[in-house]
């Protein structure tokens, strides 16, 4: 990356490849392996768009990991906050054009983004970060008390998604 | 050849030389000397600084007290923004934790100097506006702080602004101390609460003005 801040081209280009499929495991990984390859590339290329443009920001004296996963979670999280408007909002004037086989284009990225931003953000800190109620808390800025309902109405939430798409 | 290979080549033809951006301990540094001057400035161009303030700096320890922490919560402030700026670096509401904790304890000492009447209150030196003078003159700062931060990439926009307006808020309720009347209740109520003001306005403008990352 200092090379790649420097101007050097090819060092930049390496790079970008091997962040690619850095963040394509990131995001399989922390959001669930998902069965819409467009969203895992919608994701891959929004974040190296993101690093492209604020690759000023890192500082060589700092490890280059926590700097590229942060800027990476808070754009994968920013895609499915916008897919999940996107879907509220096509939601009234959406019909089922055919029914669909029971679980059919399941997908733990598909079933999060259903959820509100809120309830979405304790699934991902607590059970797909693994951060513990009380941490998941403190980075969502509320209580342990608040985050516990949240995880708890989250997962009833999904239990009641799952039931309807014909899942028990 | 898949969609982002294309993407990258097209990123690495687009690759320029970029500037870094300046260590946090700098940047917050040369941030509140800037913000210092300009309200220095400000409050000596709308009014004298108290009399008495030289025995008092020299003659009251809780005075000297009252100001340390006045001093460290902007200097924390200024650290936790340039760092909000840096992604992976500060994340959360942690973040904020020291320069709110800082500006907690100014104020519980506010409280402390009244309880156990510290220091001699003085109603030299009053100011009739002191309270809008501490929000009117954060602005100055605060808008350099978060002119700064625009350069680089804050993924939580209201709380680096939030941090920002506290920091801005900070400095010229430093300067009422030295400036308008000396009593802890009118210092809590009157120089310090509107830094809360202030810290509410950054995050507002935050949210508005840094871009999204």
């Amino acid at each position: 990356m200092a090379g790649a801040q420097a101007g050097d081209r090819e060092a930049y280009a390496k790079l970008m490849a091997e962040v690619a499929d850095t963040i394509e495991r990131f995001v399989r990984v922390r959001f669930g392996s998902t069965r819409d390859p467009d969203f895992l590339e919608d994701c891959v290329q929004e974040a190296l768009l993101t690093l492209h443009r604020v690759r000023h920001t890192w500082d060589p004296r700092l490890p280059f990991r926590p700097w590229l996963f942060a800027i990476v979670r808070h754009r994968v999280i920013d895609l499915l906050r916008r897919r999940a408007v996107r879907r509220t909002e096509a939601l009234p004037s959406e019909e089922p054009a055919h029914e669909e086989e029971p679980g059919a284009g399941l997908d733990g990225a598909r079933l999060l983004a259903t959820l509100e931003p809120a309830y979405r953000e304790a699934i991902v800190l607590t059970k797909l970060e693994g951060y513990s109620l009380a941490e998941a808390a403190t980075r969502a800025g509320v209580s342990t008390g608040a985050m516990k309902t949240r995880v708890h109405r989250a997962l009833r939430t999904l239990q009641k998604r799952l039931r309807e798409e014909g899942l028990p | 050849m898949r969609p982002r290979d294309d993407l990258i080549r097209e990123l690495a033809e687009d690759l320029t030389p970029a500037r870094r951006l300046a260590a946090p301990a700098p940047a917050a540094s040369a941030w509140l000397l800037t913000g210092a001057l300009a309200v220095a400035a400000i409050t000596l161009a709308t009014g004298p600084l108290r009399p008495g303030l030289a025995r008092q700096l020299t003659s009251e320890p809780g005075f000297a007290v009252d100001l340390l922490l006045g001093v460290l919560a902007a200097g924390a402030a200024g650290w936790a923004l340039m760092r909000l700026r840096i992604p992976g670096l500060a994340e959360g509401v942690r973040a904020a934790a020291l320069p709110l904790l800082l500006f907690a304890a100014w104020a519980g000492w506010q409280l402390i100097e009244w309880t156990q009447q510290v220091g001699p209150s003085s109603m030299l030196g009053k100011r009739d506006d002191c309270v809008f003078e501490v929000v009117l003159f954060a602005l100055p700062p605060l808008a350099l702080g978060l002119w700064l931060v625009r350069r680089a990439a804050p993924l939580d926009r209201g709380l680096t602004g939030l941090v920002a307006g506290l920091g801005a808020g900070v400095l010229p309720a430093l300067a009422m101390q030295l400036a308008c009347m000396d009593a802890p209740l009118h210092s809590l109520g009157l120089h310090l609460a509107p830094v809360l003001l202030a810290g509410a306005l950054g995050a507002l403008l935050g949210r508005w003005l840094l871009p999204r990352v």
